[in-house]
């Protein structure tokens, strides 16, 4: 389970533009599943996917996965929980422009260290099954929009993260390709993970593989609903 | 554990590769100033070590000191008997009056060097030249060097021998002769000779028989070996001082040019560090990488300069900076240094040149790179 307990996070604290992107958020998420966050822009889903993966400290308040809190972590071992436990699929991709598919899709992998060769099949596995498998030696630059988010779904399971966390994944897909997508994340929930996606498409919010969806509105959650 | 830290490091060095390709441009210019400066530099220390080195090994065999008489202050011709009175000091094992000097060939507008070595074994109308002499004399007929005696009358001597190019360092410009024809030349009268040579038996003894001859013979100036040897190391480090300062300008633009890479971040690169942070790499994995980039371009522009210089110097005579260089003489001897490489010397120049550039790089990643991810992308 992931608990979310009394979550603020404040940018530019003390200046006159200072902002409050999450106000004191309580949030228990089940593991495996998928949960939606959703809302309006500017309601905190990005920030509150950030505070939960580990990419940005929340002001005040903690997160605790499977029991073991995760906030207070030193920078070194808040980097390792971020690669081995989290994978993130980015709203814009944030694929590296100069670099083909796979050199792409073995980033997160680099600082673990593994064998070259078995990290390397591995990532030519999930490139084949997200039927990317001939695009591997092409440069991310080259890609249509489809193919840069399947790059960035392989790349948030190279090292098979526990939790998947996905920032309005379907923004640059047509209805077509959002589907696909919606099949490529429903089948990690059968491989055992949890799906973390913050969108306000409602081809997501709607999904009959989504268990739980949080509605946000001005940094708070305003509404859940847990599905059978 | 050793095999997951030397994947580690492999996966690193593979991914700062793959961004210097992804700048291909920049980096190949950078690595092109870089290489120039280090090949610049590379050659001026492998010019004057190797010079020193030459020189050294010419002095092993040169007297430990020499006596020259003064008049006036001025370098003046020395009565041949002095040396026999030298040679009756204690510690003394030699002491040979030396005949040489300068002749000025109009026609060829350079000076050279004359010598009547005890030893020439050559007839009185016979001399032995240096290559640069044969390069350079200019009215060379049938083997004939045509000179005028210090009385104004014509004296023809003939090349009976040449000196081997290899030593052409040291005899570029030199005619052995014999005595005769050299007097008559020079116009040094019979019991004077230019110097004398003293070998001394026991080096360390060289300061008291100094000082010694200096007390007996007050119109005498010794010279030590020593003496020679540091006027000429000052000199090679005062020639190669010279050079350095000539290329402060080549240095200073490449310091810019670092300067401006490694300070200015551009947007692209601060949001991949916030990707990188983002998919789980720590600070310290960012700046590893970085180090890699940063050691691979200077490393690369390390060697490519350092080999640069040595096919420069060794192999093509230095070319670039030969008449700083070499010339202590009227004549530029074109001989071939023997490689001589100092590998101190060569490490304080990895050192000066790989780690500041490396260091500088990396300050500015880890400014950027110590922020959360997240900010760093939306800065990004």
């Amino acid at each position: 389970m992931i608990e979310i307990d009394e979550i603020t996070k404040t940018y530019n604290a003390g200046r006159p533009t200072q902002f409050e992107a999450l106000k004191a958020v309580d949030l228990r998420i089940d593991t495996p599943s998928v949960s939606v966050l959703k809302g309006p822009s500017g309601s905190g889903k990005t920030t509150l996917l950030s505070v939960i993966g580990g990419m940005t400290r929340p002001t005040s308040g903690r997160v605790r996965l499977q029991g073991k809190e995760i906030t207070g972590l030193p920078e070194r071992f808040a980097a390792e929980t971020r690669r081995k436990t989290f994978g993130f699929i980015f709203q814009n991709y944030n694929l590296i422009r100069g670099l083909t598919v796979l050199e792409n899709v073995l980033i997160p992998a680099v600082p673990l260290g593994g064998r070259h060769r078995e990290v390397r099949d591995r990532a030519l596995q999930l490139l084949a099954r997200l039927r990317m498998d001939g695009k591997a030696g092409q440069r991310v630059e080259l890609l249509s929009g489809g193919e840069m988010q399947r790059t960035a779904i392989a790349r948030a399971l190279i090292n098979e993260p526990e939790v998947v966390v996905a920032d309005e994944p379907t923004a640059h897909l047509d209805s077509a390709l959002a589907a696909i997508l919606l099949e490529s994340l429903a089948a990690l929930t059968s491989e055992g993970k949890t799906v973390l996606v913050a969108s306000h498409d409602p081809l997501v919010c709607e999904a009959e593989f989504v268990h739980h969806v949080i509605a946000m509105r001005d940094g708070s959650v305003v509404e859940e609903e847990r599905r059978s | 554990m050793t095999s997951s830290w030397f994947e580690r490091q492999r996966g690193f060095l593979d991914y700062s590769l793959s961004c210097l390709w992804r700048r291909k441009g920049r980096n190949l210019s950078l690595i092109a100033v870089y290489s120039f400066v280090v090949f610049l530099i590379s050659s001026v220390i492998f010019f004057t070590d190797a010079l020193r080195r030459e020189m050294e090994n010419i002095l092993e065999e040169a007297p430990e000191m020499i006596v020259q008489r003064t008049v006036g202050g001025r370098h003046s011709l020395i009565p041949v008997d002095y040396a026999e009175k030298m040679d009756a000091i204690r510690g003394v094992r030699s002491a040979e009056p030396r005949l040489w000097g300068y002749y000025f060939h109009q026609a060829a507008s350079s000076n050279y060097t004359l010598m009547a070595p005890a030893d020439f074994a050559l007839p009185a109308d016979r001399v032995k030249v240096g290559t640069g002499v044969l390069r350079t004399w200019g009215t060379i007929e049938e083997g004939r060097l045509y000179f005028r005696s210090r009385t104004g009358e014509p004296l023809i001597l003939s090349i009976g021998e040449a000196f081997d190019g290899a030593t052409e360092l040291m005899t570029a410009d030199l005619i052995l002769m014999a005595e005769g024809p050299f007097r008559r030349i020079a116009g040094i009268p019979e019991g004077f000779a230019t110097d004398i040579a003293l070998r001394i038996r026991n080096p360390r003894e060289c300061q008291v028989i100094a000082e010694k001859i200096s007390y007996d013979f007050p119109d005498t100036r010794p010279i030590l070996k020593e003496e020679i040897q540091r006027t000429y190391t000052s000199l090679f480090g005062w020639r190669s001082g010279y050079v350095v300062v000539l290329l402060a300008g080549a240095l200073a633009a490449f310091l810019i040019f670092t300067w401006d890479k490694a300070t200015g971040l551009s947007a692209e690169e601060r949001a991949e560090i916030g990707i990188l942070k983002g998919v789980g790499w720590d600070t310290s994995d960012i700046l590893l990488m970085k180090f890699w980039e940063g050691a691979a371009i200077s490393l690369t522009a390390f060697v490519l300069g350092v080999l640069a210089a040595y096919v420069h110097v060794f192999l093509a005579s230095a070319t670039l900076f030969e008449h700083a260089l070499k010339g202590w003489a009227v004549l530029y001897p074109s001989f071939e240094l023997r490689p001589t490489v100092d590998g101190f010397r060569l490490a304080v120049l990895l050192f000066l040149s790989v780690i500041p550039y490396t260091l500088v790089t990396i300050v500015p990643v880890w400014r950027t790179a110590i922020t959360d991810p997240d900010t760093v992308m939306r800065q990004g």
